[in-house]
Formats: structure tokens, sequence, C-alpha cells
């Protein structure tokens, strides 16, 4: 009980800074403001409303996307979308009947900051002024963050800053709003006494990836926009959040991966490093003449300007197959150009033996009815099959089946 | 300037005498009716002007070029050839209007007004070059030289009334080469065929490649084994020679000391070169004594089998 007691004297003390330095800078923000607006009014409508036009523009991160940590914002643009109207018709309203009812005079800006800075001004308008502005303050961040860290920072690093700083600016208004309304705190702690049993256990698997989702971060093991394997699923993340990682992949489809799966699995990145090797393997007839295909192939090699000079190309015989000699070739080539390197490379592979006439030899099946029938004649043209059939009457083989049986 | 001038062969050295059989020689080679007074190639690059509906075509070395124009479009078709050292050099403005071949590639442009005319200007590749000398070699301390080395050019199309230009077409495609440590840092950079050559006869002249002279240094305790040489191209300007049309770049001096390569540009085109005009500056500029790490970069570790 002392502890938590402690904790809360720590958050009440927090709270009454924040709300201090919340009021400090409001009220600044007052007095620079008003003294604007004295001077000229028209000007400040005018800024004003652009500013409004503008903001409104914004193509929004939002505050639900921040408080459901773990949806990406595109889901939840619809939900948004709705209550980014609903929050259009509800500032509209609240700002004409502010007009509405403020005295008719030139300085009603001044006098409605006075109202909201002032000691008996309702809570509920001094929350929602707070909220107006939190709000503002939010859309204000992913493109202030894109903008000053466009060239310093990687896409990941800015998505980490821009949550970092969303959360906290949250948390500060929740708590200062919970404290101009005069609900105390103790409430929530007291609840939270109570059901931290059963929310530890029902939430061990969130609290599992949640920790898992900060290792991943802190290793940096994948980065948005990187092309990973995980689990045998390949695909580009398209976003890596406290509890789950998510991929798109080549089909188009959205794949989760829950952190602790991240953690635990092997994952293969194929972004990460700037070159790689493609392996391919030929395989060629036992009558070809080895150093010639060698010779072919790193001709090949040579002809694809995708193919890096350096590292060389490297010429592997692998040994002697079932029915071909097998042999290696590996090529190195740009990440980003695997693709047209790997179907180039086997496409001219293939022109070059057929025009050279060298085998790419493979299994024949051959088909067998049965034992009550006779095989298949396999391999005779009609031509040579006629000849045989001249100089072999069909007599004598009927004669020679008759022997066999 | 005493001391450079008898130590280093100067233009007068390798001048008319000496260099005259073999270019009859190397011209042997190419083709089978030499002619002793061979008239400097014609000029592929420049302004051209172009009518409506009039098409104009290129042929420089193994690549072709078709330029046509329209009332409201520029089409750029171009198709790439094998040969980085094709003789080809074949100018046709305005030319006949062609089909355009399986191979070919189609760029469009659309504008509300074309004007003309179309300008070809040439510039160095857009990445730095690697080159190896035809079989590697030493330069032992306090030592230096000079290798010359041929470097294939791009074509920036540009037409009149826009100011960026419309795309670039590399006369020859020279294959992608790593240089660096490891596989794992390093830079993508050209592999050039031709290798460098102590004797500038022994270079291919082309019209459609520019002439680079580099001076080694090697300030560094111990000898500096010259394997490959990465050439920062995206520094150097072209300059071209009028009468016999070849191009040229600064002299490029790479300094090893300390383990560390510095890049100087000479001033204006080389002394090996006659009287020259610039045709295109660099891409880049560079920084006074930029630490390039010019040389090395052999891969060790990476040849096992798998």
């Amino acid at each position: 009980m002392a502890t938590i007691q402690t904790f809360l004297q720590v958050l009440r003390s927090f709270v009454a800074n924040v709300t201090t330095f919340w009021e400090v800078v409001s009220a600044r923000w007052a007095q620079v403001f008003s003294q604007f607006v004295d001077n000229t009014p028209a000007v400040s409508a005018f800024f004003f409303d652009a500013l409004w036009r503008q903001v409104s523009g914004w193509q929004l991160p939002d505050i639900a996307w921040v408080l459901f940590w773990d949806t990406s914002w595109q889901d939840m643009s619809r939900l948004w979308r709705a209550l980014e109207q609903l929050w259009v018709a509800l500032f509209d309203l609240l700002w004409l009947s502010l007009v509405a009812l403020l005295p008719d005079t030139d300085n009603w800006w001044r006098d409605f900051l006075a109202i909201i800075q002032s000691e008996d001004a309702p809570a509920y308008i001094t929350v929602t002024v707070r909220l107006i502005a939190v709000y503002f303050v939010l859309r204000l961040i992913r493109p202030l963050v894109n903008r000053l860290f466009a060239r310093s920072a990687t896409p990941q690093q800015r998505m980490l800053l821009r949550r970092g700083i969303q959360v906290v600016i949250i948390f500060a208004f929740v708590v200062s709003s919970l404290e101009i309304l005069d609900i105390p705190l103790e409430i929530f702690f007291g609840a939270a006494g109570v059901l931290t049993l059963a929310i530890g256990f029902a939430a061990q698997t969130s609290v599992s990836n949640l920790i898992s989702g900060l290792f991943l971060i802190v290793e940096r093991a994948v980065e948005l926009g990187e092309l990973i394997e995980v689990d045998g699923t390949t695909g580009f993340v398209t976003s890596i959040g406290l509890v789950s990682t998510r991929m798109r992949t080549f089909q188009n489809l959205m794949v989760r991966i829950p952190n602790e799966t991240m953690v635990k699995a092997k994952i293969i990145n194929y972004s990460r490093l700037p070159i790689r090797r493609i392996d391919i393997a030929i395989g060629v007839a036992y009558k070809e003449d080895i150093k010639q295909v060698e010779k072919m192939l790193f001709t090949l090699a040579e002809d694809n300007p995708l193919v890096l000079e350096e590292p060389q190309p490297l010429f592997i015989f692998k040994g002697f197959g079932d029915s071909s000699l097998d042999v290696q070739l590996s090529v190195w080539t740009l990440s980003a150009n695997y693709l047209s390197v790997f179907n180039g490379m086997q496409i001219a592979i293939k022109d070059t033996f057929d025009e050279n006439g060298i085998e790419i030899p493979f299994p024949h099946i051959t088909v067998y009815t049965g034992s009550e029938t006779t095989p298949f004649p396999v391999g005779l043209e009609q031509q040579v099959l006629e000849q045989w059939r001249a100089d072999a009457p069909l007599e004598s083989i009927t004669s020679v089946n008759q022997d066999s049986q | 300037m005493g001391l450079i001038d008898q130590n280093q062969p100067t233009i007068d050295d390798y001048d008319r005498s000496e260099l005259e059989p073999e270019v009859d020689v190397e011209q042997v080679v190419l083709e089978p009716e030499p002619e002793p007074e061979v008239a400097p190639p014609p000029r592929w690059w420049g302004d051209f002007p172009l009518e409506e509906y009039q098409v104009g075509r290129w042929q420089v070395g193994s690549m072709t070029l078709s330029i046509y124009r329209l009332p409201r479009e520029w089409r750029i078709i171009y198709s790439q050839g094998n040969d980085p050292l094709d003789p080809t050099l074949d100018i046709d403005v305005p030319a006949e209007v062609e089909a355009i071949g399986i191979d070919d590639n189609v760029r469009r442009y659309m504008f509300s007004q074309t004007q003309s005319p179309v300008t070809l200007t040439p510039v160095l590749a857009d990445r730095p070059l690697v080159v190896r000398p035809a079989i590697p070699f030493a330069i032992e301390t306090r030592e230096e030289i000079t290798l010359y080395v041929s470097l294939p050019m791009w074509l920036r199309i540009s037409v009149a009334g826009v100011q960026q230009p419309l795309y670039e077409v590399p006369s020859f495609r020279p294959s992608d080469t790593w240089f660096g440590d490891s596989t794992l840092q390093g830079e993508l950079c050209y592999a050039a065929r031709a290798p460098a050559q102590l004797n500038i006869s022994e270079l291919p002249k082309r019209p459609y490649r520019a002439i680079a002279p580099i001076l080694i240094r090697n300030r560094d305790e111990g000898s500096l084994v010259l394997d490959r040489i990465k050439i920062p191209v995206e520094y150097l300007a072209l300059y071209n020679s009028k009468e016999t049309n070849q191009f040229w770049t600064q002299k490029i001096i790479l300094e090893q000391s300390n383990g560390r390569t510095k890049l100087r540009l000479g001033w204006g085109s080389p002394q090996e070169a006659d009287k020259t005009e610039r045709v295109s500056a660099p891409r880049e500029r560079a920084r006074r004594g930029l630490d390039i790490g010019a040389f090395g970069g052999i891969f060790r570790n990476t040849r096992g089998l798998d």
C-alpha cells in the first residue's frame, strides 16, 4: 500500500508540474495572441481561417491510431473519417455558440481567451479547448517530424519518434484534464489494483508481445520497407508495432506476425545487404565438353550488364548426377536486380545451349500399361517402322512372341 | 618543372613520328582499306534542328538512337549493342522514318508545343568506373606513373524550351561491379572492359569515348599494388579537341599516403590533348583533397565453395 501511495504522490506532483507548465505556456500564448488581436483583428481572423483550412486539409495520423497502438492508420481510416466529420461539425457548433454567447465587442477573441484562462471558467470548456489544441498539435507532428528529419532519420526512426511524442502529449493531456475535471486519479488506480490480477493473466500474451516488440525495435533486425522472410512468409515490412509486425506479401496479402514469433523465429532479411549471389543449377549431358560449357557460362555472365564483374562469377562442377553432369553458376548482382538477373541468365543459358547444340538432359518416362499387353513401340519413326516391317514379316514376330510364351 | 620534363614523357615524345604508324596498324585491323589522310570523325554531338514530323538518327558505336519530333511530343527510341568498341559512327538528320524494332526502348515526352533544336551533349558516367591494368603491377614507394584510360560516354538529350534534359543514353552500357572491402560494404560502380594502359597509343580511339590520364603517386612506405582503380568520373569535365574530335577529361591525380587516397584534378584539358573546348561540366563538384579510397577492393574471402 505504501508503495502505491508513494507512486500516487509522485504522479500527483508530476500532474501538478504538467498543469503548471501548461498554464504558463497558455497564459503566455494568450498574452502574445491578445496583443496581436488587439492590433489587427481582421488579419487575425484571416490567419485563423487560413490555419484551419490548412490543418483540415492534412491527411492525418490520428489520435485513434496512437491510442490503438497496434492498429495502423489505414485500418482505422473508416472509423476515423466518420470521427473527423463529427469532429468538424462539433467544432463548428462549439465555435458558433461561443461567438454567439460572447459580448459584442471588437476584441471578442481576447475576451474569449480571458474567459478560458480565468479561474471560474467551466472546466469542460477548458478541457475542450485543450482537446482542440492537442488535436492540432498531434496533426502537426507527422509533417513536422517528417520534414525536420527527412534526411537524418530512416522512416523507422521517424515513426518511433512520432509515436513517442504523440504518447507523451496524450498522456500529459489526459492527466491534466482529469485534474481539471476534478476526477481523482485514485479511482483508476484503485480499480487497477483489483483488476491487476485478472488483467495480468489475460494480458500475458500481449505483454510478451509488447516486450518482444521493444526488443525488436532496439535490435533493429528488421526495418520498415525491407523484404523479409519469417516462418516461410515473404513480404515487405509495412509497420512494426509494439504488439505485432505487419508485412505485405508479393501476392498483396497483409500478414500480421506477433512480435513474440518475430523474436523467436528465424528471419531472413533480403534487403539489408546491398548485393547478393544467385545460384543457378544446370545439368548437361555426359557427352558435352565441360570446359566449353564453363567458358560459355562465363561469357553469358559477362554479357549481362546487371551481373557484377566483381565479386566474380563462380563456376562449380558439383558432380556426376544420375542423368547429367551437374554444374552450378553463381553470379552476383544488386539485391534489387535479383529477379531480372535470375530470369535473364536462365533464359540466356537455355538459348545459348540450344544454339551450340549442348544437351540439357532430363529423365524420360516410358509408360508401361501392364503385363497383359505388349509394350509400346518406343522411338521408331514411321519410315523406320515400315522398313522394319518389310524386313521382318508379321508371322515371324508373332512366332517369336509365341515362343517366348 | 624541369625535373618533370625530363622524367615524364611529354606530348612531343609521343608525337606524330612515333604515333602515326601505330594508328595505321590499328586501322588495318579495323577497316579493310585504310586511308593515309584520316579526316576527323564527324561531330555527332551539338545542336540538331528538327522540323515537326522529322526524325534524327544517330548510330554511335553499337548504340542506335532516333529522336522524333511531333507537334506535341518528343519521342526517343534507342537500342544498345554488345560491342564496346564498335567503330560505327553514322549521323542522319533528318532521316527516313522507320518502324520500331523489337529490342528498341521507347520513351515519350509530351509538351504543349515542341521547339527545335534537339541538343546532344556528351557526358561521363553517373557512377564511378572501375578499371584494371592489363596485368596488375606495383608502384614502389615515392614513385609515380601515368596511366591512360578510355571511358565510355553517355548522351544527354535536351530540347529547346526545356531546362531539364529529357534523358541520358549510354553509348555503351558497361557492366555493373562492386567496389569495396567486402560484400557488406562498398559502392556500386561500372566496370570498364578496356584495360588501363601505360602508353597512350595502345588505347582504342573512338569518337564516343574519352581519354583520361591518371597520375598515381605512392607516398606510402611500401609498394602500392594496382589491381583495380576506381575512377571518380562524376567529378570530371569533358573536353573536345577541335582537330581530332577526341574527347579528354582533366588529368586525375591520385596520391596515396598514410593508407588514404587523395584526389586532385588537373586544371583544364591535359597536356596530351591539342586545342580543346570544354563540352560538359562535371556532375558533382570535387572538394579539395577528397579521400576516395581508389585502390584495392579485392574480395579474398568470398571466393570459396559455399
